[in-house]
């Protein structure tokens, strides 16, 4: 068995890899990016297969810093494996697409790179045995998306887009950080077996117990865009198609949805967390329906379902159904990021996101009926199995909310369905393999992954779905919804100009997600009043001290300037004239001695050269001659001295 | 032994004067390094002559002989191989014109 760890580095070191490319390799950046990610898909299923023989891998590293011993690190278990399936083999997916869709970007290596960094920190996220590997690799995969939707930097909606994302998504990061720091406060660690074991007598284990299960609960808002910190996913559109499919449809936001799973028993031992995720997920998931009912930019719209169907699934989770709820997620990845491949091969063929004048496409028309039959939950897809967990869970007296959303959510995708993808056919797009198989391949998965229901509920011990009059009723408002909308959008029924004018003050109403948008806007405005008065304040009295206070110290600082030019300045001038004095002087005596009983000696030594220079003849017999004649005269020297 | 040591001597006193003589007066390299080995041959002889005669039972004497016999050999083939060079460069060989060390 591989070790653990090696699943969220592979698709790191492809990103590496993507990063150090010479120039004219770039075109293979996203076949490195889809390796990467398919060599993760693999140990995955090696994974997921063992954990559903009950083999469980760990793989934990202790970090000692400042005398704290924290261990951190990676596990799977049923919940954990499942996801990084999930997420490993989405991103395959979503990559190879993009290979075609990017084929003729220029900032291709960029975007892969941060596609393989975004794998790699949501499988670490997935994987993580801890709250603060969950926490290091939430914050990471919100920077991918950062970067992602900022892709297209050069247009400013598309940089601005960036920015809300990252700030709104901040203010829930900060309510995960505080989270785990109250952890560490509270236990030392943050393990998950640790955090979520029951203390005794059925009290929770962790100090502030509530609070953190709250602070979690933000933290999940904040990423999954759950009201009030909603506003940021329709504008993450603007960055490219695959990087809607994978990481604001599929996986990240899906994120906030796996961390209330994760956490479930905290929250559920907190009736205020417990609360807040009914009240947030409630008013989500309607106005999102809504507010998706009425867009007219296909993109958008897949938003706003998004956001609709996280909402559902944080009903579940609210509803003490949080295998539901993980089951619910993972049909909808598959058919969410589905639609997006689909809307996204029309949409880029168009060069807009405009539903009406979409052009023909069959691949994308299949794809996206594949998608939009399975979010309506007509059995057989994933949809139909996931809704039916959740809705056979469900108290009865909240049947009727959920089969009104089941209802809107018909009506709104196969609205989009017959406004975007029937219309006739044009020019024909061809699409590449790379569009094609991940389309496939999707769609094959969410016509198939509702019949792995039953082993799925046995690993997760989930209960089992129970079919029965309920669910066939909800396929029924399904089949009302798709019914009506073909009525108004297929067929035309009500093709009354008169009707048309009339909705159009209500579409402008629920554009807006039933007003849920101003909302925020609203906080800004009062903020900025605040910020107002206090600039007001600011000039008029701040202002005014701080320039009295500037005059006093001005007042100083010409009186010490006096005093400098009075004292030190005299002072310094005698001690620097003294010494140039002495310079001179010195330079004097330089001159004249020293200089000059250097040179005399030097001058004496060249004429005493030039002197001796005539004796180096250069002819052999000279010297040889000079030799004799001093062995000669040594000798007599020698005999004359009887030495 | 009717020789006396002083004949010797003679002889050598001989063959270092016309050694000298040559190598001052010779133009020709190959005169120049012949004369030299003449001087050699002197002082060799001189060698001998002295071992000989004064101290017979030491091989001291002998081997002198074989070193200068060596020296000689190797000053030879030195000085005959430098002037083959400066013969090839310069197409002569005339001592008193080479009165330069740059090449």
């Amino acid at each position: 068995m591989t070790p653990l760890w090696l699943i969220p580095v592979l698709p790191v070191v492809a990103m590496v890899a993507i990063l150090s490319l010479p120039q004219r390799w770039t075109r293979h950046a996203g076949g490195i990016a889809s390796s990467g990610a398919g060599f993760a898909t693999a140990l995955m299923t090696v994974h997921l297969a063992a954990t559903a023989r009950g083999v469980q891998h760990a793989s934990t590293t202790r970090l000692t810093f400042a005398g704290t011993t924290v261990d951190v690190g990676l596990a799977t278990d049923p919940l954990s494996a499942v996801m990084g399936t999930l997420v490993a083999v989405t991103a395959t997916l979503v990559l190879v697409y993009s290979i075609g869709y990017m084929a003729e970007d220029q900032g291709k290596r960029r975007f892969f790179a941060v596609m393989s960094l975004f794998t790699g920190a949501m499988l670490s996220l997935v994987l993580a045995s801890d709250y603060l590997v969950l926490y290091l690799s939430w914050e990471a995969v919100g920077l991918c998306s950062y970067l992602l939707i900022g892709h297209y930097w050069q247009q400013q909606n598309a940089s601005r887009a960036a920015f809300k994302a990252f700030l709104v998504t901040r203010i829930g990061d900060l309510g995960l950080l505080f989270a785990v720091v109250l952890m560490f406060a509270g236990l030392g660690t943050a393990r998950f077996d640790a955090v979520l074991a029951p203390g005794p007598a059925g009290t929770p284990g962790l100090p502030f117990a509530s609070v953190i299960a709250v602070l979690i609960v933000v933290g999940a808002l904040g990423k999954s865009a759950q009201f009030p910190l909603h506003w940021w996913l329709p504008d993450a559109m603007a960055g490219p198609t695959p990087v809607s499919a994978l990481i604001h449809s599929a996986t990240m936001v899906a994120a906030g949805i796996y961390l209330l799973a994760r956490s479930f028993p905290l929250l559920n031992a907190a009736p205020a967390a417990h609360n807040l995720i009914l009240i947030a997920a409630l008013v989500t998931t309607f106005g999102s329906a809504l507010a998706a009912a009425a867009q007219t930019d296909v993109k958008r719209l897949l938003a706003y379902s998004t956001m609709s169907q996280l909402g559902e699934m944080g009903l579940a989770v609210a509803l003490a159904l949080p295998f539901a709820a993980v089951f619910q997620l993972i049909a909808h990845a598959t058919f969410k990021a589905l639609l997006f491949l689909a809307a996204g091969v029309v949409a880029q063929a168009a060069g807009s996101n405009a539903l009406t004048g979409l052009p023909n496409s069959r691949v994308a028309r299949w794809g996206f009926l594949a998608g939009a039959l399975s979010l309506s939950g007509i059995p057989p897809c994933a949809g139909f199995w996931s809704k039916t967990a959740v809705t056979t869970g469900a108290p009865p007296a909240l049947r009727v909310i959920f089969s009104a959303l089941t209802f809107l959510s018909s009506f709104y995708i196969a609205r989009a369905f017959f406004l975007g993808f029937t219309g006739r056919a044009q020019a024909r797009t061809s699409e590449p393999l790379s569009f094609r198989i991940p389309m496939y391949a999707l769609a094959g998965i969410t016509l198939v992954t509702g019949f792995l229901w039953w082993p799925l509920a046995g690993l997760l011990r989930a209960p089992r779905p129970h079919l029965g009059r309920e669910a066939a009723a909800d396929v029924l408002v399904a089949g009302l919804g798709w019914a009506v909308a073909a009525a108004l959008y297929k067929w035309r029924a009500l093709n009354a100009a008169a009707f048309r004018e009339q909705a159009r003050g209500l579409q402008g109403l629920l554009k807006g997600g039933f007003g849920t948008d101003a909302l925020p806007l609203a906080f800004a405005r009062v903020a900025s009043s605040v910020f107002q008065a206090v600039a007001a304040f600011e000039t008029n009295v701040l202002d005014a001290l701080s320039s009295a206070v500037a005059r006093g110290v001005l007042r100083v600082a010409y009186g010490a300037g006096i005093v400098e030019n009075g004292v030190f300045d005299r002072g310094s001038s005698a001690v620097a004239e003294s010494a140039w004095r002495m310079a001179t002087r010195t330079n004097w005596l330089d001159l004249r001695l020293l200089d000059r009983s250097v040179l005399r000696s030097a001058f004496a030594l060249r004429d005493l050269g030039g002197r001796l220079r005539p004796l180096q003849t250069g002819r052999i017999y000279h010297y040889l001659a000079a030799v004799f004649l001093w062995i000669v005269v040594a000798s007599a020297i020698a005999f004359a001295l009887r030495w | 032994m009717s020789v006396p040591l002083a004949a010797y001597l003679a002889v050598s006193a001989v063959l270092f004067g016309i050694g000298v003589f040559g190598v001052l007066s010779q133009r020709g390299a190959v005169m120049v390094l012949m004369s030299a080995e003449v001087i050699l041959n002197a002082a060799m002889l001189n060698t001998i002559a002295f071992w000989r005669y004064r101290a017979p039972n030491d091989f001291a004497g002998q081997i002198f002989a074989l070193v200068i016999l060596t020296i000689a050999a190797v000053e030879m083939a030195v000085g005959l191989a430098v002037m083959v060079m400066i013969y090839r460069r310069r197409k002569m060989q005339m001592v008193d014109k080479i009165a330069e060390l740059r090449g």
